[in-house]
């Protein structure tokens, strides 16, 4: 009898045996390499194997990724003595963060600092949606799914949440397209291998501006006419419009005029990241540059005062670091189309304005090291 | 509760530990599968639980009074009117409400107004159900049964509640009656019926109603060749919807202990349209025969009668998927192709004599089927029109080679793997052998996890 109930539970067993393979690593050799957990995958790789300490990291989104001169940080970083890699990546958001430091923290124990580099519209939620997960997939450990299940919920209705709880879920698209387009993923694996991704000390050097579209205002961004040069930012405004938060006044939308419980919610998590002990004097948060029309017309009313509301007391405790640099590149309430290569993201020439600046005016601060507050594992 | 919801492998699981311990066959256990089978179909909305109860009541007391000798004739009369009574309100009083309304407009005369009738699932199902039982025992080959708790199970049983397959009472009663346990082997078989009907459904069905849903909702824009994979697709997807979920329902019902009919036995391979129907939706065409066909007089009255008994029976089998023109038109295609291959010679009837032969009678048959698909998945009657009109114009289309080896290799592809799973028997080898019945529950299981288009869909035959 037990052993006919083994027989019919077989394939269960070896479903969860698969699913044990997965989450300790094993489609990461054939995960399509330019997908959110392909990214990870070979920055995780790029970090394991580079063979000297590393003293800082630079945590973030493709904001992060663009935002910042990474070169000009490590060569800064050299010049004092130390070694600063990036660790940013797009899509990245609270629950990369916090995947990644804990990630860190159990195989670069030597990273004493890390720079998170966000912009206040990464303030409004507790994650970037489910596809965050595939980002922190390559990196989770067995019993993380409580913390991961804080930023993105779990629902039974939504496929793409199963990851929370499972790696086999969480590579499924990924497994559909290897199993669909089996030739196209070898070629992709091929040529990754041919050019590894080469971004611990460097960052991308793009020198477009977005100034073929008046971005004076929404409207005005998604009427302008189709053309190559406007085609980018005319697409990111208007799918930036169709997904518009449909309460902007979500900061009084609470009961008795507070703010709305998730926005308070996604605060207290990312308070208690910034807290973490870890971390605590070693963190720096980095407000990048974020184009006007986000606060005027796209994010919750009011954003950026609610950031500051958040980090300030953080920084007055000494738990962070904080340069705001969110209206560095605007005047007179309009963003410097010189400044963005889209919406998004600065270019590389502002990118190295910005990194200078912030270098010359805390360089001091920024490369400085509080003793670790407590030892071993932070608690989570 | 839909069969490919986390919910419903919950309810299984629970309800088969809770079972196992019973003495099968006894009170208890018949009970609990009442029990079990009234709050499964409460979870799509538990007032309807009352109507399954009425009707279970009405018939239950009828048949006694049919049984009892007296008045048969008037007994049996109620109980179809009472049938038809509910089928009727419920599902085709607004489409009446609706041709009495457009009729009416020709005289000037003001429009009805439509009824707030919600469809209770599975009312086509079980009220056939209710109504075999009762003219089964009308016509002397059943005693009504005496114990209302078996007679209320065989309605409500959960695994063919909701779509199926049309058991007869019968065949669920003698089954009550001599019980056999269900064997290893068979609980093997039932799990590989379930796994490779979710599979059906969750991968092949939904990713087919993805794809082409919207070339049937705008088929105005769609190219012919577009339209033509469009209605092949759609062959196939309820195919696989529908027999995917007799898979589960069999397989269900055999690891309860229940050996329910065959639904399905590849109809695409079909050499006639009569074939076809011997292989579609068995149960239906069954109930269709025995109780409709046979009663008007089937091929007893010579061909005209004949003709017309197959017409009649193939519009009310159409009227009875749904109220709308387009499933009558539907069942009077296969009205009208049925009584044509009666009209045939005699020689062209007979098995074909060689390979090309029963090549091109199954393609003639499978482009057939098609056609009338059109109507059958196409929302209205104008949408209808556009398909058919875009498919027609397939022969003035440009050449299209790359659509047209997907249509082909498609078909080619999915027909091959049903002719050698019917010449293996496939599901029962994979049931007899230890190792291919774990790698093919394995990578039903995988499948499921990976391959499925992400958003559920509601079984086809739901809204029947």
């Amino acid at each position: 009898m037990l052993r006919r109930a083994l027989f019919l539970l077989l394939p269960l067993l070896i479903v969860a045996a698969l699913e044990a393979a997965y989450r300790a690593g094993a489609w990461e050799i054939a995960a399509a390499p330019k997908s959110h957990a392909g990214e990870t995958i070979r920055m995780k790789a790029l970090w394991a194997a580079y063979p000297e300490p590393i003293d800082v990291v630079t945590l973030g989104s493709s904001r992060a990724v663009y935002g910042l001169d990474h070169a000009a940080l490590a060569a800064e970083a050299q010049r004092r003595g130390v070694r600063h890699a990036s660790f940013a990546l797009a899509g990245s958001h609270w629950m990369s963060v916090r995947g990644i430091s804990r990630w860190i923290e159990a195989h670069r124990p030597e990273v004493r600092k890390r720079w998170i580099a966000l912009s206040i519209a990464d303030f409004q939620f507790a994650g970037n949606g489910a596809y965050e997960l595939g980002i922190v997939e390559p990196l989770r450990s067995w019993s993380d799914a409580a913390w991961i299940g804080e930023h993105v919920r779990f629902d039974s209705h939504d496929v793409a949440t199963y990851g929370v709880y499972s790696s086999l879920m969480q590579y499924r698209g990924d497994m559909a397209d290897a199993i669909t387009h089996p030739t196209s993923r070898l070629r992709d694996l091929a040529a990754s291998r041919r050019s590894p991704l080469t971004r611990l000390f460097d960052g991308p050097h793009d020198d477009t501006n977005a100034c073929a579209v008046d971005t004076s205002t929404l409207e005005r961004c998604m009427a302008a006419p189709e053309t190559e040069a406007t085609r980018m930012v005319r697409g990111q405004c208007r799918s930036a419009h169709a997904s518009r938060l449909g309460e902007r006044n979500l900061l009084a939308a609470g009961p008795g005029g507070s703010a709305h419980p998730d926005l308070v919610a996604a605060r207290d998590m990312i308070v208690r990241e910034l807290r973490q002990p870890r971390w605590r004097g070693n963190t720096v948060v980095i407000l990048l540059p974020t184009h006007a029309l986000w606060e005027r017309e796209l994010t919750v009313q009011g954003l950026h005062g609610w950031v500051e509301a958040m980090l300030r007391p953080l920084a007055e405790e000494g738990s962070i670091e904080l340069l705001d640099y969110t209206q560095r590149f605007d005047r007179d309430g309009r963003s410097d189309c010189t400044a963005y290569l889209d919406l998004y993201h600065q270019n590389h020439a502002s990118a190295a304005l910005l990194t200078r600046e912030l270098l010359d005016a805390a360089g001091d601060r920024l490369y400085a090291f509080q003793a670790a507050k407590a030892s071993g594992m932070p608690p989570r | 509760m839909l069969f490919n919801s986390w919910i419903f492998v919950a309810f299984l699981v629970v309800l088969l530990a809770v079972v196992a311990p019973m003495r099968r066959y006894g009170t208890p256990w018949r009970v609990t599968l009442l029990v079990a089978s009234y709050f499964f179909y409460a979870q799509w909305d538990w007032r309807y639980c009352f109507l399954i109860l009425g009707s279970t009541i009405v018939d239950y007391a009828l048949a006694l009074g049919i049984d009892a000798g007296r008045h048969p004739r008037r007994y049996i009369v109620l109980s179809v009117v009472a049938n038809l009574g509910f089928l009727g309100f419920f599902k085709y009083a607004n489409f009446l409400l609706d041709t009495a309304g457009r009729v009416g407009a020709a005289f000037s005369l003001p429009p009805f107004t439509a009824l707030d009738i919600v469809l209770p699932v599975g009312i086509s199902f079980f009220t056939f159900q209710a109504m075999s039982y009762t003219i089964d025992v009308y016509r002397k080959e059943l005693p009504a049964r005496r114990s209302f708790l078996d007679y209320a199970l065989f309605i409500a049983f959960f695994p063919q509640l909701l779509a199926g397959p049309i058991v007869r009472a019968r065949e669920f009663f003698t089954q009550l009656d001599n019980p056999v346990r269900t064997t290893f082997l068979e609980a093997r078989y039932a799990l590989v019926l379930i796994a490779l009907g979710l599979v059906k459904k969750m991968v092949l069905a939904d990713t087919l109603a993805l794809r082409f849903d919207p070339v049937w909702t705008n088929a105005a824009h769609a190219s012919p060749w577009e339209a033509l994979l469009a209605v092949y697709a759609f062959a196939f997807q309820i195919y696989f919807d529908f027999s995917g979920y007799t898979d589960v329902a069999i397989g269900v019902a055999l690891l309860l202990g229940f050996r329910f009919p065959k639904n399905f036995d590849y109809p695409y391979l079909a050499l006639s349209i009569q074939d076809f129907w011997r292989r579609w939706h068995m149960t239906l065409s069954r109930w269709l025969r025995d109780y409709l066909y046979v009663a008007l007089g089937g091929n007893r009255h010579g061909p005209a009668r004949t003709y017309a008994a197959l017409m009649i029976t193939m519009l009310l089998g159409g009227l009875w998927h749904g109220a709308s023109w387009n499933f009558v038109i539907w069942g009077g295609l296969h009205g009208a192709y049925l009584a044509l291959e009666r009209v045939l010679p005699e020689r062209w009837r007979s098995p074909p004599a060689s390979r090309l032969a029963t090549a091109l009678r199954w393609l003639l048959t499978f482009n057939l089927v098609c056609l009338a698909w059109i109507f059958f998945r196409s929302p209205g009657l104008a949408a209808s029109g556009e398909m058919l009109a875009k498919v027609a114009a397939l022969p003035g289309a440009l050449p299209n080679p790359g659509e047209a080896a997907r249509a082909i290799a498609f078909v080619a592809v999915v027909l091959g793997w049903q002719a050698l799973a019917r010449r293996l028997d496939l599901k029962h080898a994979i049931a007899a052998r230890g190792v291919a019945w774990v790698a093919c529950i394995t990578l039903a299981l995988l499948a499921l996890a990976w391959l499925t288009p992400g958003k559920t869909m509601p079984f086809i035959y739901f809204q029947f």
